[in-house]
């Protein structure tokens, strides 16, 4: 019974880890439109969010974490907004390299993955309550 | 103990083996966007029937001793043939991991059911009623 108690945890880790995800895809959505401030300052850069194993001794089974949340090094757009006060001289702001595009489909990705590992701890628990049965 | 009775011990290997891959299985999942992951499954169930010795563990003697995880080398088995892998090298696919899921959870129930049937039958044969 302890691997399916292990399956549990791992799946676990699994979900905590698109948690991350989503809230690292919600913090680029809401700032889609974060422009810079000065002529010469940068907007909102992009957050990128990348997974990795890590080895959990005290249970002896490989969780799923954030690995690091790193910055996007795509250019950043530009917008033509000559009254805007952090224009340069040719009338053009900064604007941050989110495409709300990308971001929405990195989000049903996390879903998906979610919902996954979700079955995987529904199914574990029908295989433990079959068990469970067995003594009736 | 259940020497003597061998359908329960094959259902009994049946569950182990389906308890072991319902973890890999769960890895593999987990993994799902993992940079450069390759799943892994167990050996099919007929090997595990075949080879019946297991790996020489260390003992601790010592609370200072360490105890590496060995991981029984017919378990897990990484898979080389996939239908397609993601550019950063991640090779699951979640759909079959799903469905290599469900018919664990089938083969499981199975073996369950055969168990509880064969200690049905004892009971039978006991005369203690019991149908």
């Amino acid at each position: 019974m302890d691997e399916i108690r292990k399956a549990q945890q791992i799946a676990l880790s699994g979900m905590k880890a698109q948690t991350q995800r989503l809230r690292v895809i919600s913090e680029n959505l809401a700032n889609a439109d974060s422009l810079a401030e000065t002529p010469d300052g940068k907007p909102y850069q992009r957050k990128v969010v990348t997974f990795k194993q890590e080895l959990d001794r005290a249970n002896s089974l490989n969780r799923v974490v954030v690995d690091k949340v790193r910055n996007d090094q795509s250019e950043f757009q530009r917008r033509y907004d000559p009254k805007h006060p952090a224009a340069d001289r040719d009338g053009y702001v900064l604007a941050p390299n989110v495409n709300p595009l990308i971001e929405l489909m990195d989000m049903r990705e996390a879903q998906r993955s979610y919902e996954a590992n979700l079955s995987v701890i529904t199914s574990s628990r029908a295989l433990l309550s079959r068990t469970v049965d067995m003594l009736r | 103990m259940y020497d003597k009775l061998d359908l329960v011990a094959l259902a009994k290997n049946r569950m182990d083996w389906v308890a072991r891959r319902q973890e890999v299985l769960a890895e593999n999942i987990a993994n799902a966007n993992t940079p450069g992951y390759i799943p892994s499954d167990v050996k099919d169930f007929k090997a595990e029937l075949k080879s019946t010795l297991l790996p020489i563990q260390p003992v601790a003697t010592n609370p200072m001793h360490m105890r590496p995880e060995i991981k029984d080398p017919r378990v897990v088995v990484e898979t080389k043939k996939t239908f397609e892998s993601s550019p950063d090298g991640n090779a699951v696919v979640l759909d079959e991991q799903l469905a290599k899921l469900g018919s664990s959870k089938t083969s499981y129930d199975v073996a369950a059911s055969l168990m509880q049937k064969q200690f049905k039958m004892i009971k039978t044969a006991l005369g203690k009623g019991g149908y």
